[in-house]
């Protein structure tokens, strides 16, 4: 593999993600300087793997791997190597049209977070635990697959779709609790929506057999 | 679909990962219950509103872009310089990983690195209870079986007064289609995962004369049984609830 081809890749495949890395990245560190790191570390392994990477195939979900395993890496949670020569599906085309079936209901849900600024938006996101946060903002701001953010986070996608049951209930949870603060809804007439909902999948989170099998992988290795 | 489910499932619907059997279940009820239909209606457009302001990003800033492209640069220029570096580091990984493998495999009957992964998959797939993709028996679930994969093996489990097969569904473990199956041991829900060629060792012994399946793995944890077999080219995992599940693997 030749020089000029891993030029030609990056510039057409991976510089045109930069942005969208360096946000997710801001979103897992909350810190626009560890942010940078982040993403530069994440650019600089991408560009010395490049040649593990198959042209044309879903360059952005490689790339937000990497950065996972990166951040993953630097918190000394889970080590383990970063799998580069594991090829992701293609991307989805989209995601299927709900909306003409379900009547949104605009009164309540939308409303609220409407009349949010993004900053407010955002703390909120960045008040939710991290394993949640990283599914929340794969899901709803890059809009992934749940079969995809799987593979980025390195997950059973029983965890991803219990963590983003309990990551986007949390987050209206915070959410309504400010709309009710600033006098935007009556706590009264919302109870309904307010209440609290278990997840379904909770034990998968919580069974963190996940987890453990990470750590026995670690231990195999001798770290 | 009951309205419970109806609940626990709004996310894969509202986020268009339902496959269109279950996706038509899902609808159906919405069709007939309004209280569902509002509630997801409403659970949409919150998801909606918060993907709008998410969207609503400042751009990177000058001095951050800057720094990143000169770093990407000096990058590209100095991947050619380190090519024999990264031949000669390759090498030395492989041999460890084999190495590794060896160990491992050596090691059972804990379970090794893969198994355990697997094993994790499976709890998971037993707690998150995806209805299945097609309903029945084995004879009517065959023809559907065929039409996902090309030879598809037989339904792990044997069928008996205690053992019934309920139904299953196509799913990926790691980069490999697996099947998901359903089965009610004794009015308890069985998930049993089955995995064609799961691992490495399975793959290089193929060709050698089919073994029966051999219970690698039993144990328990989080509350469930779970069984790993390996055997007929394919890996199965048994996750139950039931204290000692009396099953037969198909010999």
């Amino acid at each position: 593999m030749g020089r000029a081809r891993n030029d030609n890749v990056v510039d057409r495949e991976f510089l045109p993600h930069l942005d969208a890395l360096f946000h997710f990245g801001l979103y897992l560190t909350r810190d626009r300087q560890a942010a940078e790191e982040l993403t530069q570390e994440t650019m600089l392994k991408a560009i010395r793997s490049a040649e593990t990477y198959e042209p044309g195939t879903n360059a952005k979900a490689w790339l937000f791997r990497i950065m996972s395993n990166t951040r993953l890496n630097q918190q000394r949670r889970r080590v383990f190597e970063v799998e580069l020569n594991d090829r992701l599906a293609p991307q989805s085309e989209e995601a299927a049209e709900v909306s003409a079936f379900v009547e949104l209901n605009r009164s309540a849900e939308e409303s609220f977070v409407h009349s949010f600024s993004r900053s407010l938006v955002r703390e909120a996101i960045e008040k939710l635990p991290e394993d949640f946060r990283t599914v929340v903002i794969l899901a709803d701001l890059e809009e992934f697959a749940y079969k995809e953010i799987a593979e980025i986070i390195g997950c059973p996608i029983g965890t991803v779709m219990s963590r983003l049951f309990r990551g986007r209930r949390q987050l209206k949870k915070f959410l309504m609790s400010h709309a009710v603060e600033l006098g935007l809804i009556d706590p009264f007439a919302q109870g309904e929506s307010t209440q609290e909902e278990d997840s379904p999948l909770e034990n998968v989170t919580s069974m963190s057999s996940y987890k453990r099998a990470r750590g026995s992988e670690a231990n195999a290795r001798g770290e | 679909m009951r309205c419970d489910e109806i609940r626990r499932f709004s996310d894969l619907y509202i986020d268009g990962e339902f496959e269109e059997r279950e996706k038509a279940l899902f609808e159906a009820h919405l069709q007939s219950c309004e209280a569902c239909r509002a509630q997801v209606g409403a659970w949409l457009a919150f998801r909606n509103a918060i993907r709008k302001k998410m969207a609503e990003q400042p751009a990177m800033p000058d001095d951050v872009r800057t720094r990143l492209m000169a770093g990407i640069g000096k990058a590209k220029s100095s991947t050619q310089h380190n090519a024999w570096k990264r031949v000669a580091f390759a090498v030395a990984s492989m041999a460890m990983v084999v190495a590794l493998g060896y160990m491992v495999s050596q090691s059972r009957p804990e379970p090794a690195l893969e198994v355990e992964s697997l094993i994790a998959e499976s709890v998971a797939n037993h707690e998150a209870s995806l209805p299945p993709e097609v309903e029945g028996t084995m004879a009517s679930m065959m023809p559907v079986l065929s039409k996902w994969m090309d030879n598809p093996p037989l339904p792990p489990l044997r069928e008996d007064q205690l053992t019934r097969l309920e139904g299953a569904r196509l799913t990926r473990v790691g980069n490999k289609q697996a099947i998901l199956y359903r089965y009610n041991h004794r009015g308890h829900i069985m998930t049993v995962l089955q995995v064609p060629h799961a691992f490495r060792n399975l793959a290089a012994a193929e060709g050698k004369p089919i073994q029966p399946p051999k219970l690698v793995y039993d144990g328990a944890r989080e509350g469930l049984n779970i069984s790993l077999y390996e055997g007929h080219g394919h890996t199965t995992t048994v996750v139950s609830d039931t204290p000692r599940p009396q099953i037969q693997l198909v010999p």
